[in-house]
């Protein structure tokens, strides 16, 4: 539950601390769980939640002036089999906070734009835009990331 | 598949079941988090039970307090019991309930003229008001043995002692303590019973000690982290002395002024203590809201002399001229009767107040105000009757009428505290602190009205949750 609280937070302190609360729900709220579904799906949600919680107190800005003019190039399975996952947190950790919420949302949990939407009290065309950016920004990252000879002779 | 698809379908194979260690302190701190929710409902609870217990006690008190005379009459009457052992405190007589009393509705109508006070016979329990007879030497009352004539008043205007017995005489010669008849007692109205309550100071209420799960202890310079824990519980018991300031007035009436300079003549200054508990809240690191229960007494001493007993001293001068002897008044004492009574005051507040919080290391600031309610006043003792202008007993027990009322309603006040923290979750404070009775204390029947400032210092100590 710490790297999906890596992946929303953003640095690690906060993880700590969305980490910290969520498990705080998860006990006191024990009694709620009525053994539909996973039992780790039913913390994951609250991880989730208490993200989404931290970040709706603090009022992000969707839009960032740069990421439109990236190039949508896509990055080879072989990109990803090399970085590792803590690489990989650390580049999501560099996104603006409104992309990487949505990146999490809709990439890596598998909801809809309409639900991200609905949550986030967004544009369903908000949510998409913000997720294509936020992709290709990531594919950018790990592209320069495979060119770096440090990272090639690692890696080899 | 699109191949923004496959890119994500990438990403959440990478890391929708990555694993990261967490670092080991969150775990310290879930465990810290759930105790403190633990002990902010313990503390709900006592602070529930403590109210409960606080007004059902008060409620009990003054239901079983507020009993007619008749039943103690009967008390009275009844043959008289062995005497208690230590271990066996006596029973409070049971008495049924007085009637109800008309609520206070406002401002009092004036009256000029005052129902008496009414009297009731004496019990068995009853105790005699202290009287203090100054010793009268036999060297200048030897006037006193002789007869006098009604012609031979003095300049005042004020008779002289009637002409002593036999008895009296034997008393005088032998130089013992010498009662001037002409006063002829107290004209007082004495209850039935002392009210078992007001016949013995009311006691403390008993804390129970509230067990704290405690963390590992901090080093003692380190105040409680309040940046971290913004909110917390507080639970705090107290206790110190405190002053009366009674202030009395009266509708424009010339008739009441003597009146009412004769109550401050007559009733001194009131002191007492305080003692209490409460639990609060502090918000936002500096917000405190409070609430407790609060017992106040204090006592103040009825001096009366009476004005109409008076001792003359006069000696009789032979004239050998004339053959005749006549009377020459040496002195006139005024007031040689005197009643002494300490008149004692009880009341249970119900206070709720609200404040802010400065803190410096280990010191601290507090400022709160409020208000009280007042759900029990407790009153023995006497003041004078507004018509007779003698001493008379109070008490909540003789019939339909009273002095003072059975609660005193609503209350303010304010009060600033220091504080130092000896350790990381407690602290030792000292808090002065004023109040003021916002309505009179007596009933609309009683010609003035009576309001109390009272003035006072919690000294006391903290525990933080």
């Amino acid at each position: 539950m710490y790297a999906v609280c890596l992946r929303y937070a953003r640095n690690s302190a906060d993880a700590a601390d969305m980490l910290q609360e969520g498990f705080v729900k998860v006990f006191t709220k024990l009694d709620q769980y009525q053994f539909q579904g996973s039992f780790e799906g039913w913390i994951r949600r609250i991880m989730v939640n208490t993200a989404l919680r931290t970040y709706q107190k603090q009022r992000f800005d969707l839009e960032h002036s740069g990421y439109e003019v990236l190039p949508d190039l896509p990055v080879t399975p072989d990109a990803f089999s090399r970085i590792s996952e803590a690489e990989l947190l650390a580049l999501i950790e560099k996104l603006p906070d409104g992309y990487r919420v949505i990146f999490n949302l809709v990439a890596i949990e598998g909801y809809s734009h309409a639900e991200v939407a609905n949550v986030l009290q967004i544009q369903e065309s908000t949510s998409r835009s913000q997720l294509t950016k936020a992709r290709r920004w990531l594919c950018e990252q790990l592209r320069q990331l495979e060119q770096l000879p440090e990272y090639i002779s690692h890696n080899e | 598949m699109t191949q923004e698809e496959k890119t994500d379908q990438l990403f959440r194979q990478k890391l929708h079941s990555a694993a990261v260690p967490p670092p080991a302190q969150v775990w310290t701190e879930v465990e810290l988090t759930l105790r403190k929710r633990r002990r902010r409902v313990i503390a709900w609870w006592i602070l529930t039970a403590a109210l409960t217990a606080g007004l059902g006690g008060a409620w009990w008190h003054y239901s079983t307090s507020s009993q007619t005379t008749d039943a103690r009459q009967m008390a009275a009457s009844a043959p008289p019991t062995a005497p208690h052992s230590a271990a066996a405190p006596p029973a409070s007589p049971t008495l049924p309930t007085l009637p109800k009393k008309e609520p206070y509705s406002g401002t009092p109508a004036p009256t000029t003229s005052f129902p008496p006070l009414k009297t009731a016979p004496l019990h068995a329990s009853y105790r005699k008001p202290e009287v203090i007879t100054p010793p009268v030497s036999s060297a200048n009352v030897n006037a006193l043995v002789t007869p006098r004539s009604a012609a031979q008043l003095t300049d005042a205007g004020h008779e002289y002692a009637a002409s002593p017995s036999e008895g009296l005489q034997q008393a005088i010669n032998s130089n013992t303590t010498v009662t001037v008849p002409g006063f002829a007692g107290m004209n007082m109205i004495a209850p039935a019973t002392l009210p078992d309550h007001l016949s013995r100071p009311a006691p403390v209420p008993t804390l129970q000690p509230v067990r704290v799960i405690r963390k590992k202890k901090e080093p003692a310079d380190k105040c409680y982290n309040f940046d971290t824990h913004p909110r917390v519980w507080m639970g705090e018991v107290y206790a110190g002395p405190l002053t009366a300031h009674k202030k009395l007035s009266h509708p424009s009436n010339p008739e009441l002024s003597q009146y009412l300079q004769q109550r401050y003549h007559t009733e001194g200054q009131g002191w007492g203590f305080v003692a209490g508990a409460r639990a609060g809240v502090l918000l936002s690191r500096h917000y405190l809201v409070q609430s407790g229960v609060e017992y106040e007494q204090f006592s103040e001493v009825f001096r009366y002399s009476d004005p109409s007993s008076i001792i003359v001293y006069t000696k009789q001068v032979y004239d050998p001229q004339t053959g005749q002897s006549t009377l020459d008044t040496i002195s006139i004492e005024f007031g040689s009767e005197t009643t002494r009574i300490i008149n004692r005051f009880g009341r249970i507040e119900v206070p709720l107040s609200a404040g802010y919080e400065w803190r410096h290391q280990r010191y601290g600031w507090r400022v709160t105000g409020g208000a009280a309610l007042n759900v029990f006043f407790g009153k023995r003792g006497a003041i004078l009757d507004p018509q007779t202008g003698k001493p008379a007993w109070f008490t909540p027990e003789t019939g339909q009428n009273e002095v003072f009322r059975s609660r005193t309603g609503l209350s303010a006040h304010g009060a600033a505290q220091l504080f130092w923290h000896p350790a990381t979750t407690t602290r030792l404070f000292v808090e002065p602190y004023y109040r003021k009775i916002l309505h009179s204390v007596t009933l609309d029947s009683h010609p003035l009205a009576q309001r109390y400032h009272i003035w006072g210092i919690r000294l006391g100590g903290t525990l933080i949750f």
